[in-house]
């Protein structure tokens, strides 16, 4: 009769306490990191951890999503939660240690839940490169599905825990007889740091229609642009008098809103 | 006297246990003694069937099914930005999922059992008998692990096309949301029926068919009987609670699938 009432005993206090149990369901879940259809378990333990705060305007955000990435030879898990109107992005070691964040709010529903590109115009289009203490990458403000960087408005950020910084937003068109321009990155004068390049027809192999080098010593792009690739781009570059750093916990759409009303009409 | 006339009588068979245990449990006591064997059979057949009818309902199936059907190099979950799935990855998340399945199923018979021992811990005989009962009554685990099943096609609207409903499930599961995302992505919704979801409704529903199965002649709650199977349900049911929390359900949902 005592061990049984014991054994109950037991059982209803270490159900009350729950000792160690997140601490094993984070572990016995770490597998889901090299399954890519289970990724999505890395935000639910993301969130349980605490890595990623699971609330959008102060209330519990309903969707969750999650990629993992090789950045510099290490793992990234990219954690997004969303309403499918606001989304946080979250940049998370395999250890659950938050490296970087921003949040976005769009008025297009598809872009924050573009399915067939992963969900990644909303966090990242590029491969996400590491120049501590940021993770550069680029986002889009138009819903891509599985294009060239072409045409719509893209944002190349530099994340940070705390803010994240602009570093560079362009809007790019299409002109006469379907010419059109594709963004790249690429070390143009290996320098070892990330330059934009414009590519006219996303032909890589011919000549940039501009080239966009980055300045570490004053950190702006310097252009250099063709005659003909001038319709087809308007663009801003962070620069010593123009910096724009938006807080971790605000929305990026609005900065980027207000530098593309400088550039007029398409 | 009671126990002595039950005694004589010839064990049930095999089927005649299924069938009683199925669709008239509180009869046991006026039946012959279930035998041992065929309780424990029944136990082992019952869990094996309802994980395997569980694991018919998961993420594995549907990724199986694209390797098969398609190539294995499209078990993803259609997202072509994401990378697929290896053979080795699905093959084994699917046997973890049937693993896990069994746990679950040997769980809720462990439940069962201790909270028929606290209910019998002054007769020992009758606790015998309930235990017994037990490994014949969770033959309702495959009735459980098939309603699911038919629950699911209902749900999707695909009663006729079972895989449709399994590729449904695993969609949404994936995706908490319907439709054509990169278009009109439909509200969010997250898949009701994942593992936490079926057990749930396991914990609720298995404790109150199992009580009925309890004996009550010739027992301590013989004069009682309506008290007993409360006290089993009730007691059942903290069990289940306390348990439920100390389960690691992220990971049990994540290879589950």
């Amino acid at each position: 009769m005592q061990w049984r009432a014991i054994a109950w005993g037991v059982l209803l206090v270490a159900a009350a306490a729950r000792p160690g149990v997140d601490a094993l369901d984070r572990r016995l879940v770490q597998p889901s990191w090299n399954i890519p259809s289970n990724w999505n378990a890395i935000a639910d333990a993301a969130v349980r951890s605490g890595a990623v705060d699971p609330n959008l305007e102060g209330r519990r955000a309903p969707w969750r999503q999650a990629s993992v990435l090789s950045v510099g030879g290490t793992r990234l898990g990219v954690v997004t939660i969303s309403d499918l109107r606001r989304a946080r992005v979250t940049f998370i070691t395999d250890r659950y240690e938050p490296i970087a964040s921003f949040e976005r709010v769009v008025a297009d529903p598809a872009l924050v839940t573009d399915e067939t590109r992963g969900f990644k115009p909303l966090s990242h289009i590029w491969p996400i490169v590491e120049e501590p203490p940021r993770l550069l990458t680029l986002v889009a403000d138009a819903p891509l599905r599985s294009d060239p960087v072409n045409m719509g408005v893209f944002a190349y950020l530099g994340v940070g825990p705390s803010d994240t910084e602009l570093l560079f937003v362009c809007r790019l068109a299409w002109g006469p007889d379907s010419m059109h321009v594709e963004l790249v990155r690429e070390d143009v004068n290996g320098d070892g740091h990330g330059d934009l390049v414009l590519y006219p027809r996303e032909r890589r192999d011919a000549a940039p229609a501009a080239r966009f080098i980055w300045q570490p010593a004053t950190r702006e792009y310097v252009a250099t642009i063709s005659p003909e690739a001038r319709p087809l781009i308007a663009w801003w570059s962070t620069s010593p008098r123009n910096r724009v750093t938006v807080r971790a916990d605000q929305p990026i759409d609005a900065a980027i809103a207000a530098i593309t009303a400088g550039f007029g009409h398409p | 006297m009671v126990e002595a006339r039950v005694v004589e009588r010839s064990p049930l068979g095999f089927v005649g246990l299924i069938v009683r245990a199925l669709f008239v449990p509180w009869t046991f006591d006026a039946a012959a003694p279930v035998p041992a064997l065929s309780a424990g059979v029944v136990a082992c057949l019952a869990v094996v069937g309802g994980a395997v009818l569980s694991t018919v309902l998961s993420t594995w199936t549907y990724l199986t099914g694209k390797g098969l059907l398609v190539t294995v190099r499209e078990m993803d979950m259609g997202m072509d930005d994401l990378p697929a799935d290896t053979v080795r990855q699905v093959a084994a998340c699917a046997a973890a999922s049937f693993v896990l399945w069994i746990l679950i199923l040997a769980l809720a018979l462990g439940i069962a059992i201790a909270v028929a021992d606290t209910i019998y811990r002054a007769d020992r005989n009758g606790f015998r008998a309930a235990a017994r009962r037990t490994g014949a009554m969770s033959v309702w685990f495959v009735v459980w692990a098939a309603v699911i099943l038919g629950a699911n096609s209902v749900r999707e609207r695909e009663v006729r096309h079972p895989a449709a409903a399994i590729r449904a499930y695993a969609q949404l599961n994936q995706h908490w949301f319907r439709g054509s995302s990169a278009f009109a992505p439909g509200p969010i919704e997250v898949e009701p029926l994942v593992a936490r979801g079926r057990t749930m409704w396991l914990a609720m529903a298995f404790p109150l068919v199992w009580a009925l199965s309890l004996p009550r002649r010739g027992t301590a709650w013989s004069g009682t009987p309506a008290l007993m199977v409360a006290a089993a349900i009730g007691l059942s049911w903290i069990a289940w609670a306390a348990v439920w929390r100390l389960l690691p359900w992220l990971s049990i949902e994540t290879f589950t699938g």
